[in-house]
């Protein structure tokens, strides 16, 4: 019987490789993987279907002919931050920090995928700030999210979380990259605005919280260097789980979660992750990190900032 | 202008324009290491007279694009799959022969062409259910129930 030329074709590894880049990342991982074993497989084994949905473990986009460029360079190549360069981790490498009882679920990476699209829906939604919240919203608001992880199923198997500290780290926030199909949408000219959120008990979900690290990442004003210098300093002293941030990502954004059982203070780093993951396309400057943290002791939360968010903003403008 | 002619593999000759012609890669190197231009006609095995009178067709209609830059990250992964106009209108062609002019651009060695191909079965996935592509694609779906449970599971993150 003479192969149809659709199947020859679909049954070309290269050929069904062009045609899924193509796809959206999403489309990708979630149906073209369900299609059949050799469609899985090709997600799962190209690497530039690896590097189009966030799973390819270098930084460097495997088909750049160009891997070590400064980033002077870039900034003239793509003064406007045409350029779809994107940093990614994949998580997999960390897993050298996890303690054998923490089995880290496979699919974490795009949980935390999940997050950032919250996130960026939050910043589409074209929400109105006014930057002040309630303690005790807040601290409703970060139960619920330290909950919400085992819904998530970040780990196969860990030991109860009886703390967990969050950080979300921005150097650039301005556009959301699908490294492949680069119709993302540029930050909204609102960013500027100030916030009023409300949060309703019931319908605290994953993306409130997110909206709640965003607000407080853009709404505030006199960020205060010295002042989250001193508390970090105090947290460590405190022995807490605070993490030191980065300084910046030339290119890119990120997203550290920081999870650690108690029992990882006794046990030094063992009990203790960073999940780390860049997907924004365009910033070629070091930044000044713009930082929020939200950190879970006790009862009460502390929140630390750095930066600042006007020169943020300038930025993105010229 | 030379020209030159092409054998498709039921044996029809075609007689096209050299420059035409090299928008096929591989056509241009094989004329390139010939060194002149041939006065036979040139076999193209795997492809038919209906495919190649396409593939022709389309290159004629492009023999006068740009060449591709020669800086590869200038595609920079840039994967719109928006599509001209009038290679839209080209690629109304039913399925089978969708897929023949994929084929016949990936052995020709014609790029630009089997992009247009690729993004136009990649528009045809889009929006698309994993069972409606098997229907599109006659794919059987080789999971077993279990495995498709884990991917299910695997996708629940997706869901909103």
């Amino acid at each position: 019987m003479i192969m149809s030329a659709t199947r020859s074709a679909l049954e070309t590894y290269e050929l069904l490789e062009q045609i899924l880049s193509f796809l959206p990342a999403l489309e990708l991982l979630t149906v073209a993987r369900c299609v059949s074993k050799d469609w899985k497989n090709i997600v799962d084994t190209s690497l530039i279907l690896k590097w189009g949905t966030w799973r390819y473990p270098g930084s460097e986009n495997p088909f750049s002919k160009k891997p070590n460029r400064s980033k002077d360079e870039l900034f003239q190549l793509y003064p406007n931050f045409e350029l779809g360069q994107i940093d990614t981790l994949d998580l997999f490498l960390m897993q050298e920090h996890l303690d054998r009882n923490y089995q880290i679920n496979p699919v974490a990476p795009l949980i935390l995928r999940k997050l950032w699209k919250t996130l960026f829906a939050v910043v589409e939604a074209n929400l109105d700030t006014n930057g002040v919240l309630e303690e005790e919203v807040i601290n409703s608001v970060a139960e619920k999210f330290i909950r919400s992880f085992e819904p998530l199923g970040l780990y196969l198997t860990r030991p109860t979380l009886e703390s967990t500290s969050i950080y979300v780290y921005f150097s650039a926030t301005f556009r959301m990259s699908d490294p492949l199909c680069h119709d993302s949408p540029s930050i909204p000219s609102h960013l500027k605005n100030e916030a009023i959120v409300k949060i309703i008990e019931t319908d605290c979900r994953l993306s409130d919280i997110i909206r709640i690290l965003y607000n407080e990442a853009i709404s505030s004003q006199g960020w205060n260097l010295v002042k989250r210098t001193e508390e970090r300093l105090k947290m460590l002293k405190e022995g807490s789980l605070v993490e030191d941030v980065p300084k910046h990502d030339p290119v890119g954004s990120r997203l550290l979660i920081n999870i650690r059982d108690p029992r990882g203070m006794e046990l030094g780093d063992k009990y203790h992750w960073d999940f780390a993951y860049w997907m924004i396309e365009g910033i070629f400057e070091p930044r000044k990190p713009w930082i929020v943290d939200i950190l879970e002791r006790g009862t009460s939360i502390r929140r630390v900032r750095e930066g600042s968010l006007q020169n943020d903003l300038n930025w993105f403008r010229e | 202008m030379s020209q030159i002619i092409l054998l498709s593999s039921d044996n029809v000759e075609m007689k096209v324009d050299k420059e035409v012609a090299e928008r096929s890669i591989l056509i241009k190197n094989m004329l390139e290491d010939v060194g002149e231009t041939p006065d036979q006609a040139i076999p193209i095995p795997n492809v038919n007279e209906g495919v190649l009178r396409k593939v022709i067709e389309w290159c004629e209609h492009h023999r006068n694009d740009p060449p591709p830059p020669a800086d590869e990250d200038s595609d920079s992964r840039k994967k719109s799959t928006d599509i001209e106009e009038w290679d839209q209108k080209f690629m109304q062609v039913d399925q089978e022969m969708l897929f023949e002019i994929i084929l016949a651009a990936n052995y020709l060695d014609i790029k630009p062409l089997l992009d247009v191909g690729c993004k136009t079965v990649a528009n045809m996935i889009k929006g698309k259910s994993p069972e409606e592509i098997r229907k599109t694609f006659n794919i059987q779906n080789d999971f077993t129930p279990e495995e498709e449970d884990q991917i299910r599971r695997e996708n629940e993150w997706a869901e909103e």
